[in-house]
């Protein structure tokens, strides 16, 4: 278990401020969030390559806060692969074992055979490729034997096409040796794919922690939202009409329905989010206490597996994102200019902060 | 290039081959070559942690070891060989010669004044050598457990080996040419500090340009050979 308590890291142009987690053992963490959000700073820190300020970092509930890096037996992978380039890919594995009381020859040699680098052992890092220099990197940090691994954008150099099958496969070595990994990703789709807890960071701060399987309980903030494609940012107004409470969308000129937890105090004025895939298109029918409403298409873009569309509602002009299938916009016909009745359920509206 | 040709329009090649069997210039070459391989060792061992140091850590002196270390590469040679003898003059400087080393007019002298004239700049060119591998390497050996002394010996200095063995050549090279601070320091005694650069000096002032040639291509020679060498070994490395 590692914790850290309102951990504050000043760098020149940038700092770390005030930041609490609580890492569980041998579960999958992602640290989400931009370029710049100081994901990488925090991995150091947590490593002990960067002095925090103020604040205590707490490994298996001692106070490590000042423990130098190789007493904390925490392996980490960095975003640069930096593979000692005097090195062959063995002797950088071996190096790692020669420092630790690390795996036994036997448990190496299966972790490479898993890793898929016996072919590679006698190769120096300069003649590999990203994903092989990946794995040889991954290879090397399990070999010391840590129980916790720090990954700081480890699918950056991968093709898109091979970083599905890199995150199972770092998904299945991090439950058989079960392993506490620490992960910074700016892809949304693998932080929530292997994600057991879910961290976001912006600017420094992280402000919003949730285990993965309860992600839509809390509101998320509005700047995560957006980030996970919930392009969608609507405000919704507190209304009592005759002791009942409702939600005005000025946006889409109507009432939603909202589920809201009756421990939490809420604003007046909301946020809600809806995600693009959720808006449907001409329904077959019309369902009661869902959201309907009627828009123009103003933009129809075909990706390779979806087509966006961009739609400006009637009444209201406000403009929103849909993304429909392919099949969806043939059996319809759809052209830029025509008019389109659109549904989204109530389940679908999603609760978010600023 | 018309410096080193003009040379070779003086070299009697006659007088050059029976000059090997002069006692009195393999006396200088033998003194040279030997005392600049010392020199030089004692060099690397000093700039080696110190350029290291001075490369990877922010200390209090930093801006004054900065400074130290150029002043050998500013002063006059010959003002540095004075240096050297006044200190030798004061009580700590007897007290080395009296109880440690003699060194004003001997070999030690020569090794001294060549230590000191090349020390600067082989810290110096170290220092870049480290400064061009990134620390990360060092980060990531202390995450998969070594010390900062293991870091040292397993990551950095294999990586800075081409970088040393290249500031080793090239410290030899000025260490075997240095006049001013040798004279200065250790004299001209022939057969006991009379190096090769010292030797030149002394058969040009009784006007004997023949020998002055044979010992001017000697140097060159020598030192062009280290340079190529080192060139070609540094790149067959690399490659």
């Amino acid at each position: 278990m590692i914790e850290l308590e309102n951990i504050c890291v000043q760098l020149k142009n940038f700092c770390l401020q005030n930041i609490s987690l609580k890492i569980e053992k041998e579960k999958f963490h992602v640290l989400f969030g931009v370029s710049g959000s100081g994901k990488t700073l925090l991995l150091e820190t947590i490593a002990g390559l960067q002095s925090p300020t103020k604040g205590k970092i707490y490994l298996n509930g001692k106070d490590s806060t000042n423990l130098p890096p190789e007493q904390r037996c925490i392996s980490y992978v960095s975003q640069d692969n930096t593979l000692f380039p005097h090195l062959n890919v063995y002797d950088n594995i071996c190096f790692a074992a020669s420092m630790r009381s690390a795996l036994t020859k036997e448990k190496t040699d299966e972790l490479i055979r898993h890793l898929n680098i016996s072919d590679l052992l006698h190769r120096y890092p300069q003649g590999l490729s990203g994903g092989e220099i990946q794995r040889v990197s991954i290879a090397r940090a399990l070999v010391a034997g840590c129980s916790v691994v720090l990954l700081d954008e480890p699918t950056s150099s991968l093709h898109e096409t091979f970083q599905e099958d890199f995150c199972c496969l770092l998904k299945n070595i991090q439950s058989q040796q079960k392993l506490t990994i620490i992960m910074t990703t700016h892809d949304r789709n693998l932080a929530i794919m292997l994600a057991d807890w879910f961290h976001f960071i912006e600017s420094g701060r992280v402000t919003f922690s949730t285990k993965v399987s309860e992600f839509y309980i809390n509101p998320l903030p509005v700047s995560l939202a957006e980030l996970l494609g919930i392009s969608n940012i609507l405000t919704v107004q507190r209304r009592t009409f005759e002791e009942e409470t409702k939600f005005f969308c000025k946006q889409l000129n109507q009432c939603v329905s909202l589920k809201l937890s009756a421990d939490v105090e809420y604003e007046d004025v909301l946020p809600i989010g809806i995600n693009p895939s959720d808006i449907h298109i001409n329904p077959s029918s019309r369902e009661a206490y869902e959201v309907h409403f009627r828009a123009i298409v103003s933009d129809i873009f075909f990706t390779t597996q979806h087509v966006k569309l961009t739609l400006i509602v009637c009444q209201t002009n406000c403009i929103l994102k849909a993304e429909i299938k392919k099949t969806t916009v043939e059996n319809l016909m759809l052209k830029v200019g025509d008019e389109v009745s659109c549904l989204v359920y109530s389940r679908d509206i999603i609760l978010l902060k600023q | 290039m018309a410096l080193f040709c003009s040379a070779l329009y003086h070299l009697d090649l006659n007088y050059f081959f029976k000059s090997f069997s002069e006692k009195r210039i393999l006396s200088a070459l033998w003194l040279s070559i030997s005392a600049a391989s010392i020199a030089t060792v004692l060099a690397l061992i000093f700039s080696i942690p110190t350029g290291y140091a001075l490369s990877r850590y922010n200390f209090f002196l930093k801006p004054v070891a900065d400074v130290l270390l150029e002043l050998p590469v500013l002063i006059s040679p010959a003002a540095l060989g004075a240096l050297l003898l006044i200190f030798l003059q004061t009580p700590p400087g007897l007290i080395i010669r009296e109880y440690l080393v003699e060194i004003v007019y001997t070999f030690g002298g020569i090794i001294l004044a060549q230590f000191i004239s090349v020390l600067g700049i082989c810290t110096r060119m170290i220092k870049s050598t480290f400064d061009e591998i990134t620390p990360r390497y060092e980060n990531i050996a202390r995450t998969l457990g070594a010390t900062p002394v293991q870091c040292f010996f397993r990551v950095s200095l294999p990586l800075a080996k081409n970088g040393i063995f290249y500031a080793g050549l090239l410290t030899w090279a000025k260490a075997i040419g240095e006049f001013g601070a040798t004279i200065t320091l250790a004299g001209s005694i022939p057969m006991k500090t009379e190096t090769l650069p010292t030797a030149i000096y002394m058969k040009l002032s009784t006007a004997d340009v023949k020998g002055v040639v044979v010992l001017i291509v000697l140097l060159l020679t020598m030192s062009l050979t280290i340079l190529i060498a080192a060139r070609f070994t540094v790149k067959k490395n690399h490659d």
